[in-house]
Formats: structure tokens, sequence, C-alpha cells
């Protein structure tokens, strides 16, 4: 048996929920870095993303004001055991780095409540059991205009893949220029309602094997083809990409219904994954 | 590039869908919760008036004092535009399309800062006091003093959009 300790393991979390929202994901740092631009407008925005970049890094400040939801995957291996309050430990670790170096409270405990009591970027976990010899961490940095163009439905079970490719494509259009593209797509294809949610979001975060099968390859590429046509672009100028890329995982499903969850991700994508 | 301060509001309300330019001086933010409030107060506060409104929320400071600071989706504030501009607001800056008759009723533009750059808008914060809201946190209404912030015209006063118009608002 594997001992994993909570207090331990919420350092980690903490430290690199921090550098993520610090320091820009170097794949996206380069395609700025090789974007072409045709006019002044174009060249001041290219200008300003890789600014930002070097200014987050400079005075220890967010990229992006939206430090977004933590959210954590523990893929624990074999015969692991978690001890001590993972959630506690974690929200503590998170709430200290959050109040010390300057990150958003952007976690209300009750949305619906007038008066409003923030939490400190209380963290969402997801405990996955796998099997591997090790344990796993991905760290998330979900920001919430993202999250707001997410599109849940319950396709008719007998749908192929191009309907699949149609409703994501329509979630493109209609995210449009609200949440800070070029985006980057993760879809959850099948299981049940929370199964599809969830895959989306591991699809996301390119961490867990998306794109295996072929239908997951054929509508990805199909996503990427018909994104093209739809010209939003960075920041919905109309250059460069609106789609980075397309993830997708498909789950077993039940017969009767095909739920598919699509999620998005602004261009600051701030994901990182830690293996113990 | 152009340089232009938010004194000048009535020049900054002529200039058409497309212009790029630096824009200083004074700013408030406010969002969500903030503007749901406001709404709902008997007396609207004279700062405002004329005032630029950033839609936006800041993190905390950091050590040494700095902040975070971008635009938030502007289509969010879509349904306060109404109660804003008859009190007067100068004008707003948020991220992404939005609706563009709204801007055409008041002939305001709709003033777009680049999403995603927080650390770039924090950065040229040259001074933040909270005037409304500090149980707020993030979403209480701030004054800060700017320095240059790159923004540009994506809706002018006869409500034209920079933007492409695909989205199910526009």
């Amino acid at each position: 048996m594997n001992t994993i300790d909570s207090e331990y393991i919420a350092e980690i979390i903490a430290q690199a929920y921090f550098n993520i929202n610090i320091i820009q994901n170097k794949k996206i740092l380069n395609y700025f870095h090789t974007l072409k631009t045709d006019n002044d407008i174009q060249e001041q925005v290219k200008n300003s993303i890789l600014e930002n970049a070097a200014c987050a890094e400079k005075y220890k400040i967010p990229l992006c004001q939206d430090t977004g939801t933590p959210i954590i995957f523990i893929e624990t291996g074999k015969d692991t055991y978690i001890k001590g309050d993972i959630e506690q430990y974690t929200y503590n670790a998170i709430s200290d780095i959050s109040l010390k170096k300057g990150l958003r409270a952007s976690i209300v405990e009750n949305p619906l409540n007038k008066k409003r009591k923030l939490l400190f970027n209380k963290p969402v976990i997801h405990i996955i059991p796998s099997h591997r010899t090790n344990t796993r961490i991905t760290v998330m940095a979900k920001g919430g205009g993202s999250e707001n163009v997410t599109q849940m439905t319950m396709m008719n079970p007998s749908s192929e893949r191009d309907a699949v490719a149609d409703f994501a494509v329509n979630a493109l259009k209609e995210a449009s220029s609200r949440a800070c593209p070029p985006y980057i797509m993760g879809i959850g294809i099948g299981g049940s309602v929370e199964q599809s949610a969830l895959k989306s979001k591991m699809a996301l975060s390119g961490k867990f094997g998306h794109n295996r099968k072929h239908d997951e390859k054929y509508i990805a590429a199909l996503i990427l083809e018909e994104s093209k046509k739809l010209n939003i672009g960075v920041q919905g100028l109309g250059f460069g990409d609106t789609l980075l890329d397309c993830r997708i995982i498909i789950t077993p499903s039940h017969i009767t219904s095909l739920p598919v969850t699509v999620s998005f991700s602004c261009f600051q994508e701030r994901v990182k994954t830690i293996i113990l | 590039m152009i340089q232009m301060h938010t004194d000048n509001i009535e020049q900054i309300n002529k200039l058409n869908e497309g212009t790029s330019f630096f824009l200083s001086g004074t700013v408030y933010t406010l969002r969500d919760k903030a503007l749901k409030r406001l709404k709902e107060e008997s007396i609207f506060p004279d700062f405002l008036r004329n005032a630029v409104i950033y839609h936006a929320g800041p993190t905390m400071e950091n050590e040494r004092g700095y902040i975070s600071c971008g635009p938030t989706t502007a289509q969010r504030m879509d349904s306060y535009l109404d109660f804003l501009f008859l009190n007067n607001v100068g004008t707003i800056i948020g991220k992404g399309n939005k609706d563009t008759l709204v801007h055409r009723k008041y002939s305001k533009v709709y003033i777009m800062a680049l999403g995603g750059l927080g650390a770039l808008y924090g950065s040229k914060i040259k001074t933040k006091k909270i005037m409304m809201y500090r149980d707020l946190g993030s979403e209480s209404i701030f004054r800060f003093t700017i320095d240059q912030f790159p923004v540009i015209i994506a809706i002018n006063r006869k409500g034209k959009s920079l933007l492409n118009n695909r989205s199910k608002d526009e």
C-alpha cells in the first residue's frame, strides 16, 4: 500500500496553481510569437499578448485577473491511500497562496445569497481511480468566461459523428468572441450525464488520452476544419485561428441516451500535471 | 498611436469602429453583483456620471503591491446599459462582442479592451481606491488611474460593430 500525505500534496497543488497563473503556456506563447499579422491593429494585439506574458513574469501577477476555479484531478495509483482531509488541506494551501501572492478570490459560498461570503478559491477535486503505479495530479485554473459558453445536450442515441460535430461547431459559433478566443475545445461524448461533463473537462486538460479512437480523431478533425470558416479569430478580430485544438473522449453509453458536453478554454490555457 | 484621455469622453464617443488607441485617465470598475446592487439603490452616485466604466474585477494585491485586472465579458453588462446610460455614464470598456442597438440608442461607443491580459492592464493601473461595496471583494467599485490602456473601438455610436455578428445576442 502506498500512502500519500494530503498535507504534502496540498502544498504542491497550491504552488502549481500559482505557477500556471503566472507563467504562460510555452506552446501558446510560441503560437503568438509566430502569428502572422496583416495590419496595425493585429500587430498591436499580438504585441499586447506577448507583453502581457512578460508583465506577468516581471511583476509576478496573474496573466489574467480571473485566476479561475482550481480544478484538481488526482489519479491515485494502484493500492494508494490518501491520508488526511485532502479537500481541507488543499483549500487551506490554495487560499494561503491566493491571499499572500495576490490571486483573485473568485468563488463565493452561496451565489444566490445577497450578501457575499468570499471563499479564497475553493478547489473542485476529482479523485480518479487508475491502474497507474504512481499517482498523477493534474491542476487546471478554469476561467469563468469560458465556463459560461459550455454547452451540454442529450443527443438522439442513433446520432452519427457529423451530428456531434455540428453541435460542437454551433457551440463555438455561439461562444463567438465572448470567452477570449482562440479557444481550445474539450468534448465528452457518452457515459452518464455527469461523466460526459467530467470527461469533457478531462479532454480539455489534454492530459487524459484524447483523440485516440478513430471516431474521436474524425470528429476533432471535422470541427477544426469547420472552425476555420467561422472567422472569429484572435480576440474576435478575424485573424489567426478560432480554435487551437479540439480534444475528444468517447465513453461507453446507455443505448437510450447520448450525452454530449462541449467545454472551452480561453487562449490562456493553464494546466499542469505532476507525477508523484 | 492615438492618445485619448477619459476627460474627453465626448471626443471618444465620436471615434469610429476599428480605431485603436491608448486610453489614460480615470475609470471605475463595475461588474455583475455591484451593477445589480447599484440598480437597486435610490440614488445614483455622482462620480459615475460622465465616467468611463471598466467591466472588470481585479485580483488582490501581491506582496509588491501589483494587481492583475483585464476586462470581463461585456455581454453580461447589456441588461444594465439602459440604466447606466440613462444616468449619463460616459461609456463602457469590456471584452468580446455584445449588443449593438443600445449604443446606437444612446450614441455611445463600446470600447473593447483585450481579454485575458490582466497582467498588462494591471501594470498600467497607477492608483486604486475602493469607492463602494467593499464587502464584494473583487466586485467592489474601484477607482483606477490608468496610464495608456491599449483599447479598440469595437462599436461606434451608430451601433456599427467591428466584431463579426454571428452570435445570438446580435
